[in-house]
């Protein structure tokens, strides 16, 4: 009847620490993040990071 | 820096922002800047003396900050500063990176309009083509903020306690593992920082006397996994703060909910030999996840899983890395990740099934039923277990569906159908059932420094919810405030989004910012609370007697909560 016989297999995923240290990574995020390279934004990810460090920098910089 | 840290390590999520936030909360580089930053309070809204104020902070969902309880008698507002981050980017500031923020002045503006649903609306935050936020009867932000800092206009009380807020992005929300919100919180915390700084130093203006406003920021969020200790990011930040203080405020506090899952069979404790099953539902279209952590010191454990159908697989990982697992057609049916996280190091394994019901033709998808844990290999501490939260809030859309830790040997009730509190004391003995209620705090709330608030009934009087998280050491906190009426009469009434409207919720969320506002009271009269240590002794000042937690008791707020009926 063609039942395949239950059994699981292991494949090793070599760890992209090119960004982020493996043992910082959050694991889960790569499954929830659903990487679209079709989406364009008018401002990019640098203008974001940007203005929060911004914010970190009023926050906890001598004057805010 | 803890804070920029945190922006590193979620940088993909900064990336996926658009699929976040709608289109027209991402700031454009020809949308001009406002032409000063503009005060934060009118000064009829201002306190009248800086030396008995407090500032009031609430990071959370859909608040409604045009609420008449976030204003004073004149009709100006009490929040000094909200960032609302889904709110149409009408407006640039440098360090808003998206939405859009409004201070007291431009909030006093915008309530001109007319009721306060114009308000929302003038943000982009009713918009049924991109953003319905506040288009709700309901809203766990309303709750929490009224709670927290919510007065009568004619309520000059109100005035000693301006309000800064974050009003989070629902997506973000919606996903309770916590995955995607750190990064948000972090921001709103930090923007809480930020602003509390200047708008301290615009109430104390040109006085040479040495006052420093204190600060108590209510986050009435919380998630199952992530470091017992005080490792993960944001108690890191939180602990920072309060330790070291920040330059023109006084005593800084977090004030965190302990949880809602103590009941809900999330956490384990396995040692060598023994396994656990894990139970996935069917038509779940989130991934489930779960943590296993060695103990410190120990070497690396070795774990199974085995699938529904039997098909057993040790997971051949003893340093950090991460690989797929494969059925025998090939197939991805699970991910797992070795890591070592907190400190001190423990290698923690994050095993990751996908979801039952993919949403897209193709995607991995894990079978559904009992899966089994094992612990092939342990050192004689075991292993702790804990399964991220993947739960489904009140009005919102997800269909994520939990998935719990089944024990032959472990009863969820007792034999008189009660819900059991803490762990028994011979609860680390091998032979002991395998779950735990211990511990089952939010990741939030195990730093050194938050006051973690747990939820108790009205009556009798102090006995905690069924459902209320607890320490590590089995306490349901550093203090318990009543969120539900009675046994059978659950929850307690809240202020709606509108001024009319009503909600009955239950939850420590609701606990924690009564404690919030009884806080913020008592360092406006003068109290010395510096840390957690100096917040029991004023509870236990206040209270006469009695041992930890502390029952906050029943509150006196201006609405009728229905604790008494």
């Amino acid at each position: 009847m063609g039942l395949t016989t239950p059994s699981l297999t292991w494949q090793e995923v070599p760890a992209d620490e090119s960004l982020i240290p493996h043992d910082q990574k959050w694991p889960l995020l790569d499954d929830l993040i659903i990487r679209d390279p079709s989406a364009t934004t008018d401002i990019g990810n640098d203008a974001r990071k940007a203005a929060l460090l911004a914010l970190i920098d009023t926050a906890f910089g001598s004057t805010s | 820096m803890i804070a920029q840290a945190t922006i590193r390590d979620f940088n993909p999520v900064l990336d996926y922002l658009p699929q976040l936030v709608p289109e027209a909360a991402i700031a454009r580089h020809d949308v001009p800047e406002p032409d000063d930053d503009g005060e934060f309070l009118h000064p009829s809204a201002r306190p009248s003396d800086p030396k008995e104020a407090a500032i009031i902070a609430v990071i959370d969902y859909s608040i409604p900050f045009a609420h008449p309880l976030f204003t004073v008698e004149s009709g100006h507002s009490r929040f000094a500063g909200i960032w609302l981050m889904e709110a149409a980017a009408t407006r640039t500031r440098p360090d808003i990176a998206f939405g859009r923020e409004l201070r007291g002045p431009q909030i006093d503006k915008l309530r001109l309009l007319g009721d306060p649903d114009a308000a929302y609306r003038s943000c982009g935050l009713m918009s049924p083509d991109r953003c319905l936020s506040m288009a709700h009867a309901t809203s766990h932000g309303a709750a929490v903020a009224a709670l927290a800092g919510g007065y009568l206009p004619a309520d000059k009380e109100g005035r000693r306690f301006p309000l800064l807020g974050v009003s989070l992005p629902r997506s973000v929300i919606d996903e309770t593992s916590g995955s995607l919100s750190t990064l948000f919180i972090q921001a709103a915390v930090t923007f809480v920082i930020a602003r509390a700084r200047a708008l301290a130093r615009e109430l104390l203006g040109t006085s040479t006397e040495s006052v420093k406003l204190p600060l108590v920021v209510n986050l009435s969020m919380g998630v199952t996994a992530g470091a017992e200790d005080a490792s993960g990011p944001l108690t890191r930040l939180q602990d920072a703060i309060t330790r070291d203080g920040i330059d023109d405020l006084g005593p800084i506090h977090f004030v965190v909910p302990t949880g809602n899952h103590r009941q809900d069979c999330l956490r384990a404790r396995l040692y060598k030999g023994q396994d656990i099953g894990w139970n996935i539902p069917p038509a779940d279209p989130t991934p489930n996840a779960i943590e296993i952590w060695g103990a410190e010191g120990q070497d690396v454990p070795r774990i199974a899983i085995r699938t529904p159908d039997g098909a057993r697989l040790e997971i051949p990982l003893a340093a950090s890395g991460a690989g797929i697992v494969l059925n025998a057609k090939g197939k991805q049916v699970g991910r797992v990740v070795l890591q070592k996280r907190g400190n001190p190091p423990r290698a923690c394994f994050t095993v990751i099934l996908p979801p039952t019901l993919p949403t897209r033709l193709g995607d991995p998808l894990a079978p559904p039923g009992m899966w089994r844990l094992e612990i092939v290999e342990a050192g004689d501490m075991g292993c702790d277990l804990v399964i991220h939260r993947d739960d489904r809030l009140p009005g919102f859309r997800s269909q994520a569906l939990q998935s719990r830790l089944v024990d032959e040997g472990y009863s969820r009730r007792m034999a008189d159908g009660r819900w059991p509190l803490a762990d028994p004391a011979d609860a680390d003995q091998k032979q002991a059932p395998k779950i735990r209620r211990n511990g089952t705090v939010s990741a939030y709330g195990r730093g050194e420094s938050q006051i973690r608030v747990g939820s108790c009934l009205a009556r009798p009087a102090g006995e905690i919810s069924a459902y209320s998280g607890l320490l590590k050491d089995g306490t349901a906190g550093d203090v318990i405030a009543p969120a539900d009426a009675s046994l059978s009469r659950t929850g307690m009434i809240v202020p709606a989004i509108r001024e009319a409207g009503r909600q009955r919720l239950s939850g420590t969320s609701l606990s924690a910012p009564q404690v919030t506002r009884w806080l913020a009271a008592a360092l406006a009269n003068g109290k010395d609370i510096p840390d957690r240590d100096a917040f029991g002794k004023a509870l236990r000042e206040a209270s006469g007697n009695g041992q930890p937690p502390f029952d906050l008791g029943i509150p006196e707020l201006p609405w009728r909560h229905g604790l008494q009926d």
